[in-house]
């Protein structure tokens, strides 16, 4: 039988038939590296990418294009790719790394929709906040006028790499606010690594 | 202590009290194979399994019609070559045992409003009556964006997915690239062992 090393089955020690090879054991080397390489992306980390945050007490009137900025609490961010520059200035999310696949995710939550007609939508934008230049994920919603949760998401993104800047928009044909919703229904924000590209 | 391996902690080699014997070699192997088979499927894989296609052009829903995708779906990425295109296209489960997050959504941008689009994944037969995910929204007068999503679905090796949209605009509706880069898509990936 061949194992995921690569080795043969194994034969106690000391024996002629079988030696514990420097190749033997560089190949359960590479087997460890491998697996922290596909699952963590490199062999120092122990921990795959992720960010997630919520915005858990700010109520915004959005009207029209709406951009995160303050007001996004920080549940999780292993590498520190969460950015916030302050004031109304767009927060942002950084990827990390190359060659990875990532899930990208932004649910926003109004706590009264437009009239019907109207509608609410949510956006994910690549690298500046022109929707129509920069979007790469979107939802939209038919208005209720009672609450509304727009989710934006992609799965397995290929093609986003080290530096790439993630904007986060919340769109209203009326003013309407965002915000929590029914206590913990939160706004919220996860962007996280999928896999090897 | 006992490592996941269940071997002891290692003393350095040779010694006389301890031997490098095949058991705990074997048992080191054995963890290997565990996680290779847990995470990717088998012990030859080192990713699992994943495929995602988009459409990079626009193509026309037609009305109070149940229609599979078909021809025009760029794929990006496909790591078992598991994806048949042709005038009905459909995605192949590769391997048995794992379970599945299956995904399509189409993206739309026209001016109706109070209609509905659906979009749907049958499995094995186009027929809706063999749908296992499903999303309709109500059109706006803006973009309007089903998602089919279902997560970790149980599926065999040699399942087909199909993927299927529906709508009752009048004249239709034209799925395509809105705001630039929100695409019309298709994802299936292995989320781990059944």
């Amino acid at each position: 039988m061949t194992h995921a090393t690569g080795n043969a089955t194994w034969a106690d020690t000391p024996a002629t038939s079988s030696l514990i090879s420097a190749a033997a054991l560089e190949k359960d080397e590479g087997a460890i590296d491998s697996l922290y390489i596909s699952e963590y992306g490199s062999k120092t980390r122990i921990v795959r990418p992720l960010f997630t945050g919520m915005i858990t007490s700010q109520v915004v009137a959005v009207t029209a294009d709406y951009w995160i900025s303050s007001g996004v609490q920080v549940i999780k961010d292993t590498d520190s790719g969460w950015v916030v520059p302050g004031g109304t200035t767009p927060s942002y999310y950084q990827i990390p790394f190359s060659g990875r696949l990532w899930d990208i995710y932004w649910r926003a939550c109004f706590q009264q929709s437009p009239a019907i007609g109207g509608a609410v939508a949510a956006k994910i934008c690549l690298g500046g906040i022109n929707v129509n230049a920069n979007t790469i994920a979107t939802d939209s919603r038919a208005a209720t006028t009672g609450e509304s949760y727009p989710l934006c998401w992609r799965p397995g993104l290929a093609g986003l790499n080290a530096g790439d800047k993630l904007y986060f928009n919340a769109y209203s044909t009326g003013t309407n606010n965002m915000g929590p919703c029914f206590g913990w229904t939160y706004p919220n924000i996860t962007i996280r690594d999928a896999g090897p590209a | 202590m006992a490592h996941v391996t269940g071997n002891a902690t290692w003393v350095d080699y040779p010694s006389t009290a301890t031997l490098v014997n095949a058991a705990k070699l074997n048992n080191l192997e054995t963890v290997f194979d565990n996680l290779y088979t847990s995470e990717y499927g088998s012990v030859t894989r080192t990713k699992r399994t994943l495929f995602r296609a988009y459409f990079a052009g626009s193509f026309t829903l037609v009305a109070l019609t149940d229609q599979t995708m078909g021809f025009g779906w760029t794929v990006a990425t496909d790591t078992d070559s598991a994806f048949v295109g042709g005038s009905i296209s459909y995605y192949q489960i590769p391997l048995s045992g794992r379970l599945w997050d299956i995904f399509f959504r189409l993206t739309t941008y026209q001016a109706d409003n109070g209609a509905q689009i659906c979009t749907k994944i049958t499995l094995n037969t186009t027929s809706v009556s063999s749908t296992i995910a499903a999303d309709t929204r109500r059109t706006t007068g803006g973009e309007v964006n089903p998602v089919a999503y279902r997560e970790a679905v149980q599926l065999t090796a040699g399942d087909k997915l199909y993927f299927v949209g529906w709508t009752n605009v009048s004249g239709g509706v034209t799925p395509g690239v809105i705001f630039s880069g929100a695409v019309p898509e298709m994802c299936v990936r292995d989320v781990g062992p059944a």
